[in-house]
């Protein structure tokens, strides 16, 4: 077993609220890694996530699908729209790289569905089933990203809370591939991590999630029940990132 | 003779009760309008019209604490609900279940299901209206965005805008609406200026069976001239709507921005849109089908949440004519989301001859193909018609269960 996937299993043995977690992607999960955990029906997030050098990939040209120099920025915005399906519309920007014609750069836009299959009960955990970039199943051409995705993913994720003398530990585990012509950009394969809340620190996470890719680590912390904030760590390039989100419950 | 006296002192008592049962005047002090109470065999009747609050959810919920603040012994309540002087939707409730859903002994849920919601088929009584709503006028301000993504040299071509307009209704059903756009910024059309957007008359009526209606002349949005009708009916309380829209048009600018010609060309537009709404979610389903103003014909579905005073839908439209976006790149369908906020105050100030306010949605419709001059209708602002969602049976049911969360 590799060492991620190995610190990943030892996470969940020692693994236990709900999570909070709002992710680098802009839906609910840990630092990048999804998770079946949803917000309650209407709830709206509205948020930007900092990607930092080494980790954003190019969403055009003849380098798409590279990683580059520059630094990228999520923006998006996450709607319960149902009890059942969470929704969320991104721009996936990269800094320092105007839009002219002499650079043909263009933020990719993307759509991420995802629909509850399971709620959590007191044996099994919550299943999700995830879409991410679905323009991708409509076989839209969307402006600028050319015809193929940069992010498309499908995936199942499942989510089990645990409570270790007074510690909540959000275990996830999911497995993302392939589905007919439409290749899975991110998640593919296994994925996973853990979210822990402390009884001494109210409103406050620590994050830790394999990615199929990385292993990302974060500290997140509410203000306000409102005010999301993290900050990830990428081990691997030792580079940091964060999170700002606003979150508002429409009912 | 004992029995006699407290037979007497409990008369007195009861008549005096009765006569302390008066919703009019916390009513009218507190802004609403059109206000008429009767009291028949026990049952009281209160008819009201809100200009006061930005959302019909929650004037209900104020006229609800005024009425559980009163002493009335009528047990049997019905609360009628007005626009434009039109009768819309009717609540049948006890004075019981209101003073424990104010009193927190009974959940929202609890009211809402003891209670019944509808559209009213009740006429206005013929006693004397308190607090007339007609002849007052609203300078209310609002504020939209027109916006398309671009291409390399320019990625976002929008024209955001201010638009201050006056609304009155000048007698039951009857209303004018004027609109002028102060153009902030153009660089989606390049040639927008601050002009006059729409000017018309409209007249919203209710016929037997429960139809609403609205025919409308004068100028409305995208430089269309003429008239147009629309008709709504519901079935099953609010979960089928059939809506039949008809308008014969022609381009012509009521303020011609300098250099900008109007095209002389007549539109005989029309439409047939059905919308199911799963009222659990205050969800709708709608299908339209029919020719548009700008000459094109097909239909758009919508999948559109209500929650409260926000709106969020997505959107699929095809019309027989190719849909060009951003990068001139060619469309076979034009998909897209679209989203309605409240904006400004909750409460107005209380409605006069003349009141200033904020306006009270700001709605963006988001083409992820492209195609902003496809699939467009007439719309109405302010009418009946084009409000009647916040006057729904399943919205004020669901904005009670949401405004009384905490009880």
């Amino acid at each position: 077993m590799n060492k991620p996937l190995t610190l990943l299993v030892a996470c969940l043995l020692f693994a236990t609220s709900i999570s909070n977690a709002q992710s680098t992607i802009g839906t609910r999960g840990l630092v990048k890694a999804p998770t079946a955990r949803m917000f309650e029906d209407g709830t709206l997030a509205l948020g930007a996530a900092f990607i930092p050098p080494g980790y954003h990939k190019r969403t055009f040209g003849s380098k798409k699908g590279d990683v580059v120099p520059n630094a990228g920025l999520n923006t998006f915005v996450t709607v319960n729209l149902f009890p059942f399906m969470e929704i969320m519309f991104r721009y996936s920007h990269e800094i320092n790289l105007p839009v002219t014609p002499i650079t043909q750069y263009f933020p990719d836009r993307m759509f991420t569905a995802r629909f509850k299959l399971l709620n959590e009960t007191e044996k099994w955990p919550a299943v999700v089933l995830g879409m991410q970039d679905v323009v991708a199943f409509f076989d839209t051409n969307a402006a600028g990203g050319g015809s193929t995705p940069n992010f498309a993913s499908t995936y199942l994720v499942a989510t089990k809370n645990f409570n270790y003398k007074g510690f909540n530990i959000d275990t996830t585990l999911g497995y993302g591939s392939d589905i007919g012509d439409i290749p899975a950009k991110e998640f593919r394969g296994i994925f996973g991590g853990v979210e822990i809340t402390t009884p001494y620190l109210e409103d406050t996470q620590l994050l830790l999630d394999y990615d199929a890719t990385y292993i990302n680590i974060g500290v997140q912390k509410q203000f306000f029940k409102r005010l999301h904030t993290m900050v990830s760590y990428y081990p691997n390039y030792q580079k940091v990132g964060w999170v700002l989100a606003y979150r508002y419950k429409m009912y | 003779m004992r029995n006699l006296i407290l037979t007497l002192l409990l008369i007195t008592a009861s008549a005096n009760l009765q006569a302390q049962c008066d919703l009019i005047t916390p009513l009218a002090e507190e802004g609403f309008e059109n206000l008429i109470q009767t009291n028949e065999d026990g049952e009281l009747q209160l008819h009201y019209e809100n200009r006061r609050y930005r959302f019909e959810g929650l004037a209900l919920q104020k006229v609800l604490e005024i009425i559980a603040d009163t002493p009335c012994l009528s047990n049997s309540i019905t609360l009628i609900i007005y626009n434009k002087g039109i009768p819309v939707t009717e609540i049948g409730t006890t004075k019981a279940l209101i003073d424990d859903l104010i009193s927190g002994t009974i959940s929202a849920k609890e009211f809402t299901s003891s209670s019944s919601f509808d559209f009213t088929t009740k006429k206005k009584p013929k006693e004397k209206t308190t607090q007339s709503s007609y002849l007052k006028s609203d300078l209310a301000v609002g504020a939209r965005t027109d916006y398309l993504l671009g291409n390399f040299d320019n990625p976002i071509r929008w024209t955001p805008m201010f638009l201050p307009s006056l609304q009155s209704t000048i007698a039951k059903g009857t209303q004018i609406n004027t609109t002028f756009g102060v153009v902030l910024y153009d660089d989606l059309y390049n040639w927008e200026t601050s002009r006059f957007r729409y000017a018309f008359a409209s007249h919203n009526g209710r016929l037997p069976g429960g139809i609403f209606t609205r025919l409308s002349a004068g100028y409305f949005e995208q430089t269309q001239y003429g008239i147009e009708g629309h008709a709504t009916k519901f079935f099953f309380g609010d979960q089928l709507r059939l809506d039949l829209n008809l308008s014969l048009t022609e381009n012509r600018f009521l303020d011609t921005p300098p250099g900008r010609r109007a095209i002389d060309k007549n539109h005989f537009s029309y439409g047939f849109k059905a919308t199911y709404r799963y009222t659990p979610w205050t969800t709708d389903l709608s299908i339209h089908y029919g020719r548009y103003i700008f000459d094109d014909t097909g239909y758009t579905v919508l999948l559109q949440r209500q929650f409260n005073e926000v709106f969020i839908g997505f959107f699929m439209r095809e019309v027989d004519q190719q849909i060009v976006g951003s990068f001139g790149t060619l469309y076979d369908r034009n998909y897209g989301f679209q989203f309605t906020v409240p904006i400004g105050t909750k409460k107005h100030l209380k409605p006069n001859y003349f009141r200033p306010k904020t306006d009270e949605q700001y709605t963006l419709d988001y083409n992820y193909t492209g195609g902003v001059s496809i699939g467009r209708r007439i719309y109405a602002p302010g009418t009946v018609i084009a409000e009647l969602e916040e006057y729904y049976p399943s919205t004020l049911q669901r904005a009670l269960e949401s405004l009384f969360k905490g009880h």
